[in-house]
């Protein structure tokens, strides 16, 4: 199979996703320095960031939530890198982010009903990082179906 | 056409993989949650006074009251639980809360690992200002002996329950580093005479049993007449 040259379009959504990972890595490496370590965890207009973070939900198996949504973004900005530099196909590319971001948007959907539900308190940073898998999510979406009908 | 048959197959194989990976996606995030969702344990937590008389760790009252309580208990002995949560609270009410008596809790962890771990449990409770709550806690949801009611996950539950910082705790509790005064303070009360829980010394003097508060307030007024 030939390799497809990436169209305009595509080029802003691959972009689109460049900017939103490195914005979701950042926070997610936040998070899990302050989980790890006992400094107070500065939140953005909620107070409840603390009380999740340092919550029985917030350990997988002895791993922080933080780190496997930083480990999710690295992985995105380490399958766009490589298509980049053409180590890897633009389709593998796009499937591999597509199921990364579901993945991760599910899982952040779960942690969203943890937060409201059983918590009964909201951590801004997760819930923007949630909305940052969300918009990922979308455009890996939007790029399937370019690739598709390309 | 043939183009038009190569395209169809080459969606047709993408749909596929899309549906494949929507799959391993779903089937990842549902094992996510399985790992992290253990069971958390049910947590009773009992109504505790306002205590403006708490003087620090595990003393109550004035310092300079005349007459000193102190209690040789296990977190596990039903008996010590029953007094806590009943007669220790009345006597707190009438000789505690007007100044005339101080109430001291010693640990005499002798019932096995799980006392042990308990204690250590309220020294890390206690690092944050909340060793009553913690040890009401603990008297609350006893379950046989060493059975698993003050396993690690309940220990930490009950401090997450009673809004204690978990990792501080966690990490209190992870050290140990409050089992060399457990055991110390189980061995004073050995020397002192100590055999079963719980034991009480009223100005010095032994009263062995969770006793009725009658019988406690009937000492406490002798004693009290006679420092009077």
């Amino acid at each position: 199979m030939k390799a497809k040259k990436t169209l305009p379009n595509e080029l802003l959504i691959v972009r689109g996703m460049l900017v939103l990972s490195l914005l979701g890595l950042g926070i997610s490496i936040y998070l899990t320095a302050v989980h790890y370590t006992e400094t107070p965890l500065v939140c953005l207009g909620t107070s409840g960031c603390e009380t999740v973070n340092r919550s029985a939900y917030s350990e997988v198996a002895g791993i922080a939530v933080a780190l496997l949504g930083a480990g999710a973004y690295l992985a995105i900005l380490g399958l766009l890198g490589a298509e980049a530099y053409t180590l890897i196909q633009r389709q593998t590319a796009g499937l591999n982010v597509f199921g990364i971001a579901l993945a991760g948007m599910l899982y952040s959907a779960y942690l969203t009903y943890v937060e409201i539900f059983l918590l009964r308190a909201i951590c801004s940073w997760c819930v923007i990082s949630a909305l940052i898998m969300t918009a990922i999510f979308a455009l890996a979406l939007v790029r399937l179906r370019l690739i598709a009908i390309s | 056409m043939p183009r038009e048959a190569i395209r169809r197959r080459r969606v047709q194989s993408l749909s596929r993989s899309i549906w494949l990976t929507t799959g391993a996606a779903v089937g990842g995030v549902l094992l996510l949650i399985l790992l992290g969702s253990r069971p958390l344990p049910t947590v009773t937590i009992p109504t505790s006074p306002p205590r403006p008389y708490v003087a620090e760790g595990r003393t109550l009252g004035a310092a300079n009251a005349s007459l000193v309580l102190e209690e040789y208990g296990d977190f596990q002995c039903p008996r010590c639980g029953e007094f806590a949560l009943g007669t220790a609270r009345q006597i707190e009410e009438a000789y505690v809360a007007t100044g005339q008596l101080k109430f001291v809790y010693h640990y005499f962890a002798f019932l096995g690992e799980e006392s042990i771990r308990a204690a250590q449990a309220t020294e890390c409770a206690d690092e944050q200002g909340q060793a009553w709550p913690y040890m009401d806690t603990l008297f609350a949801n006893q379950h046989g002996e060493n059975q698993g009611a003050f396993d690690k996950p309940h220990l930490e539950a009950f401090a997450e329950a009673l809004g204690l910082d978990r990792l501080k705790f966690k990490t209190c509790l992870d050290t140990n580093r409050y089992r060399a005064t457990v055991l110390r303070e189980t061995q004073a009360g050995r020397d002192r005479g100590v055999q079963g829980t719980p034991t009480f010394f009223l100005n010095g003097q032994m009263i062995f049993g969770a006793l009725p508060f009658e019988d406690f307030r009937h000492q406490i007024e002798i004693a009290l007449g006679a420092g009077g």
